[in-house]
């Protein structure tokens, strides 16, 4: 499993092949002149003459060279940090990227039942979270290698014996830090999951807040949020602990090293003293960036946990691909529902052989108590959720061949649920049709009954709307959705309760608008409301997700069935 | 700086404990190269293999001490910075609970959700780097500085040279750094924007098929957010390479200048050498001190972003004084009574309310109608005092409201709206949101009268069944007669329905108020509505019109004096009448 999140890092980084191998050229650059430059200072002090006067002219020369050196370094060394942020903010950009790409292409149930914020901590949390431990890894890595393999070469040419006691005792530091690795990784995957579980819980009750209010539950929700803070705490304590370890432990195996020169070179190799000490100056350099290294494991084991919650994410497994194999064009608006199943879950059938027709033009209102699934169909005809087994078929082509955005240009849709997003009113109207020109869209705000409240507004058509649309009343905001549903000119037409949070006069007002807009289309009418559907050419009585009547307002009045007492009801003083 | 003390004071012992831990092993570790040169005086070149081996083992002693100490430190670390982080998320979600409904539309739920996570982590990372590295490097660095002193007075002053040098460098950094790690946090949060309105907005976006349009906004704001990473990284990076600069050009200076210090005689070679490994050790320290400085740079924005909620004031100041006692609720005094009330949302002149009155008694109920936008469901949020009157004084149970604990005051009233916000749970979690207290059988019994026991009882795990975010599982219906549920819980003593039965259909709602009404002891009511029918049985009926009492009696009489009561019933009647009448007159 680590393998697999490390191998697919090293995937993304190989796409950064040219900056990484620049980093390298920098990286050995800095490296060798790191470590020649004490070997240089030696030579400077030696232009102290013994006699106790100073070759200055000898001196100048080389102090000149080493400042170029000192120079060349300084400029190599700021390349390799410069390319390290630039390369793990490219990797990170590509997978967030990917991440992206993957979740349009998921299907609509993901989104339905999968929480929100939790998905967001992925694009914000992990990903920074990763970034941070490349940038670390990749300096650290990269700066490494170099001194370590140049260390290792001055230390050979010294003492055999010596250097392989370094060597084993380093190899030992690693094994060190290797087994806190593994020790730590689930401590690491705990903490980012309940990273996300209490941004997913800060998200929901920080937009609920105004009903947390309502009910002074203050108090419970503060509970149960330290609840999982807590737990976080615990998790976070572990792992910040455990994984800290390594740090102080390779130290120790550090020092040991440095022990077991003066032991080995003093007991076996039985060096002379000036051997020794460059010796202890090469182990310290071949120690350094293994001490470097562990230093920041922290940071690096929460970044492969940070980058095993992404590719989770980029691994779902998206929507059936679009099979392009019929085109609608622009649909005359036949419309057939060809023995239809359909269940959310599978244990609960909602959708039963469900069959209908209808001809272009026509207009059909689909009525029925909440929750018999009148929303549903829908969701099908869209093609948010495909249905389990039966045909839809659009001017008699199987909408399942046809790819899902030509199916979706069919369709002008207003939706109970007002979303928006934050831009302008003006640009949320065209939302559909990003090219009108404004006099359309102040054409559409009129018809939709919402241009007397832009006017209103603080800046009219260029007001932006706020996060979810706060700064407008529901009404408004549905007036919003129906403007912006007037504007995409499409041959079928969904209103789903598109009036179900305007006031009844508003409503009466925009019903001309809504009449014009449903001349010669296909329109499907969901309403509770129904005063609203009366006109039909088509009624469709849904409960329990079968379409129990169907026909026109009158027949059905006069079958005296489900339609009749739905109808009465209504009527019915309270 | 000074919000945060009383987070990190719990942690007292951890900061003590933690650097002083280092401390010990920093030194013992300094006194290595001592023990080192006596292996190699007293034994390598005495020829003394004892002292070898014993020098030895003193040395793996010293250093097991050591790293005892370090674990000691990282422990002390670990503990104080994810308590101090527990204990500011939960102080900054507290707080964000108590902002005034302004500020929370002001700040929004990305942003604020943003600094109670991420802005907290980056505090609690700077917190145990402060305690794991803050004694050590200046300790060193002044130790070195000292004895490079006591080596050579002028020579040093090469090294007091470069300090100032640093110094600006650290300045400049962090002046040009700072500003944009605040900015990054911005794009931060329109990226996270982005992201929500992409999960909440997908049936629309895929209606619109505008998937590839949202993918460019996202693409170009992640490009925007990488290119400031890249930027604000970059120079802060350059800390590092830069103080090495500095010191490499220092130590050049000292060979040169040494020079001059070792002809005349007062410094040997030795010496010098001493002086310049001095230095490689403050140069060591700095390139520690420049990584800590990036990370204390970032954690500033941070610190700024959660200074902003920390500071910000609840608008609505609660009683500071325990409510006046033995207040034996006035038998006949008004549930809820306004007296010429006016309000105005702060900011905009015009006034959402005018010069309000009315009066509502126990066992009452009250309609309240007018078109979107005429201020009735302001006119309810002044109850519970979401928002405070600008004008007049709204009363309940014969007291003030701005008399009581808020606490207090919202216990006694249940509210239901339009828009219902549930939460992730269950059926039965989200009812008793309302009363944590209620038993299974009051939860039943409000959900009958709310009309939602026959679709709960339908379903398999009945009243525990899982409630997905916002209610998203639920229709719109269902998630509106949860919220009347949830409000009738309460047992309040005033019950508000703000256009709650909006998503019902005609049968439901019906049934809804029947039930409503039947209720023994019926908590008084205030039900705002579209609908005539809606509001017909209440009783009275106030009409709202821009702000304004256009009316208020009952049905019958405002048809005789109130003309857009008049209008709304006309409009609502005809299409009543339609069912004789097929065609539509528009």
């Amino acid at each position: 499993m680590r393998k697999k999140t490390a191998a697919r890092l090293t995937i993304y980084a190989g796409r950064e092949k040219g900056r990484l191998f620049l980093l390298f050229l920098c990286a050995l650059t800095a490296g060798v002149i790191d470590i020649i430059s004490p070997y240089l200072l030696g030579r400077a002090v030696d232009f102290y003459l013994s006699d106790g006067s100073v070759d200055f002219s000898g001196l100048a020369h080389l102090l000149l060279l080493l400042a170029s050196m000192l120079a060349l370094h300084t400029l190599t060394s700021a390349a390799v940090y410069a390319l390290s942020v630039k390369t793990a903010n490219r990797i990170v950009k590509r997978i967030r990227a990917d991440a992206f790409e993957k979740l349009t292409d998921l299907p609509v149930s993901y989104y339905d039942s999968h929480s929100h914020g939790d998905v967001i901590s992925r694009f914000i949390n992990d990903a920074d979270m990763l970034a941070e431990g490349l940038l670390q890894g990749i300096t650290q890595l990269f700066l490494g290698i170099v001194t370590v393999a140049g260390a290792l070469i001055f230390m050979l040419r010294i003492d055999g014996a010596v250097t392989l006691a370094v060597v084993l005792v380093s190899l030992l530091t690693f094994a060190v830090a290797a087994s806190v690795t593994v020790f730590t990784g689930k401590y690491f995957k705990n903490q980012q999951r309940l990273t996300g579980s209490l941004t997913g819980y800060t998200q929901e009750y920080v937009a609920g807040a105004k009903t947390v209010k309502a009910f002074s539950m203050e108090e419970q929700v503060q509970g149960e949020f330290d609840e999982i803070s807590e737990q976080l705490r615990e998790a976070g304590q572990k792992a910040q602990f455990v994984s800290s370890l390594s740090n102080p432990t390779t130290r120790f195996v550090g020092n040991l090293a440095y022990i077991s020169v003066g032991l080995v070179g003093g007991l076996i190799s039985q060096l002379s003293a000036g051997g020794i000490s460059s010796l202890i100056l090469y182990a310290a350099q071949f120690e350094r960036p293994f001490n470097n290294f562990t230093a920041v494991t922290t940071q690096i084991l929460a970044a492969a946990a940070a980058a095993r919650r992404i590719f989770e994410l980029i691994d779902e497994s998206p929507q059936p691909p679009d099979l392009a194999e019929e085109k609608l064009g622009q649909a005359k608006g036949e419309v057939e529902f060809k023995n239809v199943e359909f269940s959310y879950s599978k244990d609960r059938p909602l959708i039963k052989d469900l069959s209908i027709r209808v001809r272009p033009g026509e207009r059909v209102a689909v009525v029925g108590p909440t929750g018999s699934g009148k929303t549903t169909l829908v969701n099908l005809l869209m093609r948010f959720y495909d249905t389990g087994a039966g045909q839809i078929l659009i001017d008699g082509r199987d909408i399942f061949k046809c790819e899902r955005d030509d199916l979706r240009r069919q369709f002008s849709m207003v939706l109970q649920d007002t979303w928006l997003f934050e831009g302008t009113v003006e640009e949320n109207i065209a939302y559909g049709k990003p090219d009108a020109a404004h006099e359309e869209v102040v054409a559409a705000a009129k018809a939709a009954g919402a241009h007397g409240f832009i006017k209103r507004l603080e800046k009219g058509y260029e007001t932006v709307i706020s996060e979810e649309g706060e700064n407008l009343s529901a009404g408004e905001r549905q007036l919003l959705t129906i403007a912006r549903a007037m504007l995409k000119d499409a041959p079928m037409l969904i209103l789903d309760e598109a009036t179900s949070n305007v006031d009844t006069l508003t409503e009466s007002r925009i019903s001309k608008a809504f009449l014009k807009m449903m001349k010669d289309k296909t329109c499907f009418v969901i309403a509770h409301r129904l005063s609203t559907i009366r006109e039909s050419d088509l009624i469709l009585i849904m409960n329990e997700g079968r379409v129990v009547e169907q026909g026109t307002h009158d027949e059905l009045m006069s079958r005296n069935g489900f339609y009749e007492g739905l109808y009465n009801s209504q009527f019915t003083a309270v | 700086m000074k919000y945060l003390l009383p987070y990190l004071k719990p942690y007292k012992k951890q900061f003590v404990a933690g650097p002083v831990s280092k401390l010990i092993e920093a030194a013992l570790e300094l006194t290595l190269p001592f023990y080192m040169a006596r292996i190699i005086d007293g034994g390598i070149i005495a020829g003394d293999r004892g002292v070898i081996k014993n020098t030895g083992l003193l040395m793996v002693l010293i250093i097991s001490v050591g790293l005892i100490s370090a674990v000691i430190c990282q422990y002390s670390a670990a503990v104080a910075s994810q308590g101090f982080g527990k204990r500011l998320r939960s102080a900054l979600f507290s707080r964000v609970g108590r902002l005034s409904f302004a500020r929370l539309d002001r700040f929004g739920a990305d942003t604020l959700s943003t600094r109670i996570i991420n802005d907290v982590t980056q505090l609690q990372n700077a917190v145990s780097m402060f305690i794991r590295l803050i004694i050590r490097a200046p300790l060193i660095c002044i130790g070195s500085v000292i004895a490079a002193f006591m080596l050579d007075a002028e020579l040093a002053l090469v090294i007091l040279a470069a300090m100032p040098l640093f110094a600006l460098i650290i300045f400049v950094i962090m002046r040009v750094s700072i500003p944009l790690y605040k900015k990054q946090q911005e794009k931060l949060d329109r990226l996270s924007g982005i992201l929500r309105e992409n999960l909440s907005g997908v049936r629309v976006i895929r209606a619109f098929v505008k998937t590839n349009d949202e993918k460019k906004r996202f693409f170009c704001q992640s490009d925007e957010f990488a290119a400031g990473a890249d930027r604000v990284g970059i120079i802060s990076a350059m800390l590092s390479p830069a103080t090495m600069l500095i010191m490499n050009g220092a130590i050049i200076a000292v060979i040169w200048f040494g020079g001059f210090r070792f002809q005349s005689g007062e410094m040997t070679q030795g010496e010098i050498i001493a002086f310049i490994n001095y230095i490689a050790q403050i140069l060591n320290v700095l390139i520690v001190s420049a990584n800590l400085i990036v990370l204390f740079t970032r954690a500033h924005a941070s610190l700024g972003r959660i200074g902003e909620i920390l500071s910000s004031e609840p608008d609505l100041r609660e009683m500071e004084l325990t409510p006046m006692r033995s207040e034996r609720a006035a038998k006949n005094a008004p549930v809820v009574s306004f007296s010429g009330v006016g309000f105005s949302y702060s900011g905009s002149g015009e006034m959402a309310l005018k010069d309000i009155s009315f009066a509502l008694m126990p066992g009452e109920s009250m309609g309240i109608i007018g078109l979107t936008g005429s201020g009735k469901s302001t006119l309810v949020k002044l109850i519970p005092r979401f928002y405070d009157p600008s004008r007049g004084r709204v009363e309940f149970l014969g007291r003030d409201v701005k008399d009581y604990r808020l606490s207090e005051l919202r216990d006694k009233i249940g509210v239901a709206e339009q828009t219902t916000r549930l939460f992730t749970g269950t059926i039965e979690s989200n009812i008793r949101f309302g009363n944590p207290g209620a038993s299974t059988g009051e939860i039943k019994k409000a959900c009958a009268v709310a009309q939602a026991a026959e679709f709960i009882e339908k379903k398999r795990e009945q009243y525990g069944a899982p409630v997905e975010r916002g209610g998203r599982n639920l229709s719109g219906g269902q998630r509106q007669r949860l919220a009347i549920a949830r409000a009738l819980v309460r047992k309040p003593a005033l019950l508000i329905l703000d256009d709650a039965g909006s998503a019902l259909d005609y049968a439901t709602e019906a049934a809804l108020y029947k039930a409503l009404y039947s209720e023994k002891n019926r908590p008084a009511m205030i039900i705002i509505s579209q609908r005539i029918s809606s509001v017909r049985a209440a009783g009275r009926i106030l009409v709202l019109d821009e702000g304004r009492a256009a009316g208020f009696g009952t049905h019958e009489e405002l048809l005789e004096t109130c003309g857009i009561y008049k209008e709304i019933y006309h409009m609502q009647n005809r299409e009543d009448r339609h069912c004789e009448k097929k065609p539509r007159r528009d």
